[in-house]
């Protein structure tokens, strides 16, 4: 009887708070936006071991032995793990307490909203804390990122698609307010579409989001070219660098190249220049020979500021390539098999007859091309890979010993 | 000059209708998307420009003054050289790539090689044009305030041009002297420590020959076509004053006329090295020489600023 007299109750307070427009197939709970961001369970089953690591050194520590240096680190360690855990199971729990309460009691649901509110950033400051001990931060991170945009198979159809990636990174950066400019472009002669494209998104910590979208992006669709009416499927690539220094930087960077490394070509007619001609070719190609890079830079007027971006992209393409070696090298002296984000290749499928994105790593699927396409609802996704990546990283890690 | 192909026509027609005024003076579909782009984009950046129709219409005029072969850069009105954005005027000179190559070169070589920032030198740019040789110098050179940058010319356009150029780009402290040098050079007072040209060196026939359509419609006579008058002019009048000099030349020709001139003399063969420098698209562009040890100032080593600048003769 309780629970039938109950019921009604309910869900008519949940009619009154959401108003007509709120969609049905949320918790109540999300609805109004207070989720609670918590660990993933083979995270906390990463700490509950350092825990139970922690006990064990006490107990040797009661029975009156004293720790060598590395066993004392491990055990300054494991008790800050410890207290951070604690305190983010006590913060969890003040969380959770006040969710009920605002499902279920009217009369206190306004004060506590605004507790919650107020007490939510503390939850994820700690769960971040513990996320950093626990899986060591990207080391590009806190870096503003380069997308380099290539079309793949698919001819001038991947090169449209390839448009529209570059359409969706700039509102994605537009919609997030971070500052972007696209650094060269060069669109196809015979129609619409691009070549390639390199997008400079210029926003401290801009990497560590995008760096999930590197890979190859499949589309599925009656391309615009199309004259039957046949569904293809087309690719283009995406390429993410981290933007090291600034533009200021780059005339000492290019120093530290001895002058047998590298080579820049002007690319110019021949003839007897100089005077003869008043070109405005400002072409530059740029050859790494050690890492066998070749970048081409024309779109500015200035030769000078060619040679500049050139050289900052080869900055970042280094600094990636670095990176990836380092890590792989890390990986083979593991021997272990999880699988990674990084080495699949074919990462995300834009399928617009059914409306859908599907993200091939995490296997999230959201049903809104247009809200992908401008940009806006990419951030979905992207938080689902980031999800996916912690993860894996925490397997990776459980694994690992 | 190979015709243009109808193809390429078409291809730009596809593109947008003013695309195709471009291709004589570009050549290529590619050349013309870019230009047309810079077009497009410093037109709609300016203020007085503001209604879709005006911007248009100035497009357009653009386009059609570059199917006359007038140059971009008077068209626009200005060109990138190093870090400066140099005003273009029509009666002044263009600054070309390959002197944006070699001054920016020798800027860096003065910074790299002066022992300290009180580091003192004096030097003179004849035929300074817009001024592009002497107004990079002096911004590359700005931590070094000892440094004393003279800019030449004949012309009182170039002389204006220069001014404003100073003005644009907010460098100071560059003296401006308008005179004639071949004629009747000023007397710079003290010792040159690098004296620095780029004078007019297309000969007649190489006006004729080899210069594109563009510079020999629109560019002024008075700053291309010379032979040796001032190749003659470094070696009779400068020499003696100098300690070292760095002359743009066309014609490796130039170069071997002064080398020659300095080799059989035999006073002059015993104090001064020359060499020359190609440019990134090989050809020799740049004569220099240097005392082989300084004269008056010591404190500078010219043999380690040229140090691998070209090649020595």
């Amino acid at each position: 009887m309780i629970s039938r007299s109950l019921f009604p109750r309910l869900s008519f307070n949940k009619y009154f708070r959401l108003g007509p427009t709120a969609k049905k197939w949320f918790s109540s709970a999300a609805e109004n936006g207070f989720i609670i961001d918590e660990l993933h369970p083979s995270l906390i089953k990463r700490v509950v071991k350092y825990v139970d690591d922690m006990h064990s050194l006490e107990a040797l520590l009661s029975q009156g032995e004293s720790f060598d240096e590395t066993t004392q680190k491990r055990y300054a360690k494991v008790s800050f793990i410890k207290d951070m855990y604690e305190r983010y199971q006590q913060q969890l729990q003040g969380l959770e307490e006040l969710q009920e309460l605002i499902e279920e009691d009217p009369s206190l649901r306004d004060e506590a909203e605004i507790e919650f509110t107020r007490l939510l950033p503390d939850l994820k400051g700690t769960s971040n804390e513990l996320l950093n001990r626990l899986i060591p931060p990207h080391p590009f991170a806190e870096k503003p990122c380069i997308l380099e945009l290539r079309p793949g198979v698919g001819g001038i159809e991947a090169m449209i698609f390839a448009q529209d990636l570059l359409n969706m990174y700039t509102g994605y950066a537009h919609s997030k307010r971070w500052k972007y400019r696209i650094i060269s472009k060069n669109e196809n002669q015979s129609g619409s579409g691009i070549v390639d494209a390199i997008l400079s998104i210029d926003e401290p910590g801009s990497y560590d989001r995008l760096k999930y979208e590197a890979g190859v992006h499949r589309v599925q669709r009656v391309p615009a070219t199309e004259t039957k009416g046949r569904t293809h499927t087309s690719t283009a690539a995406v390429v993410v660098l981290p933007q090291m220094g600034d533009d200021k930087e780059v005339d000492s960077f290019e120093r530290t190249f001895k002058p047998d490394e590298i080579r820049i070509d002007v690319m110019r007619a021949s003839g007897k220049g100089g005077q003869h001609v008043n070109t405005t070719d400002s072409a530059v190609r740029l050859t790494h020979y050690p890492s066998g890079i070749v970048i081409s830079m024309q779109d500015e007027r200035s030769q000078h500021k060619n040679k500049a971006k050139a050289f900052a992209i080869l900055r970042s393409k280094l600094a990636e390539k670095e990176r990836k070696e380092k890590e792989d090298k890390e990986r083979s002296a593991r021997k272990d098999q999880v699988s990674t984000i990084d080495r699949s290749d074919k990462i995300r499928t834009y399928n617009y007859p059914q409306n859908r994105i599907t993200d091939h790593r995490s296997g999230y699927n959201l049903h809104d091309m247009e809200g992908i396409m401008s940009g806006e609802r990419l951030d979905e996704v992207i938080d689902a890979i980031q999800k996916f990546d912690c993860d894996l990283k925490a397997k990776e890690l459980l694994s690992a010993d | 000059m190979p015709r243009i192909s109808p193809s390429s026509v078409r291809a730009c027609n596809r593109v947008n209708r003013f695309l195709r005024l471009l291709l004589p003076a570009c050549r290529t579909v590619e050349r013309s998307n870019l230009e047309f782009k810079w077009i497009s984009n410093e037109l709609s950046s300016l203020e007085h420009l503001n209604t879709n129709r005006k911007l248009r219409e100035a497009i357009y005029n653009a386009c059609l003054q570059r199917f006359r072969y007038l140059p971009l850069q008077y068209i626009l009105g200005s060109q990138p050289f190093g870090s400066l954005e140099l005003v273009c005027r029509k009666g002044v000179l263009i600054p070309r790539w390959e002197t944006e190559e070699w001054s920016y070169e020798l800027a860096h070589r003065i910074r790299k090689n002066a022992t300290n920032n009180k580091q003192k030198m004096v030097i003179w740019d004849l035929c300074s044009g817009s001024g592009c040789i002497a107004l990079l110098l002096k911004q590359e050179l700005q931590a070094f305030k000892d440094v004393n940058i003279t800019a030449l010319d004949i012309s009182q356009k170039a002389i204006s041009l220069i001014k404003r150029n100073m003005a644009r780009n907010g460098i100071k402290d560059v003296s401006v002297i308008s005179a004639d040098v071949l004629h009747n050079p000023p007397n710079p007072g003290s010792m040159i420590d690098i004296l620095v040209c780029n004078p007019p060196y297309i000969s007649e026939d190489s006006f004729v020959k080899e210069t594109s359509r563009s510079v020999k419609i629109h560019e002024p006579r008075l700053a291309l076509v010379g032979d040796k008058e001032f190749y003659q002019n470094l070696i009779e009048h400068w020499l003696p004053k100098i300690n070292s000099f760095v002359y743009e030349i066309g014609d490796i020709n130039q170069a071997d006329f002064v080398h020659n001139a300095i080799i059989n003399d035999t006073e002059l063969n015993t104090v001064w090295s020359t060499g020359v420098k190609r440019d990134a698209n090989g050809n020799p562009r740049v004569l220099y020489g240097f005392r082989k040890n300084g004269k008056n100032n010591t404190s500078f080593k010219y043999h380690e600023l040229f140090d691998n600048f070209g090649k020595l003769n």
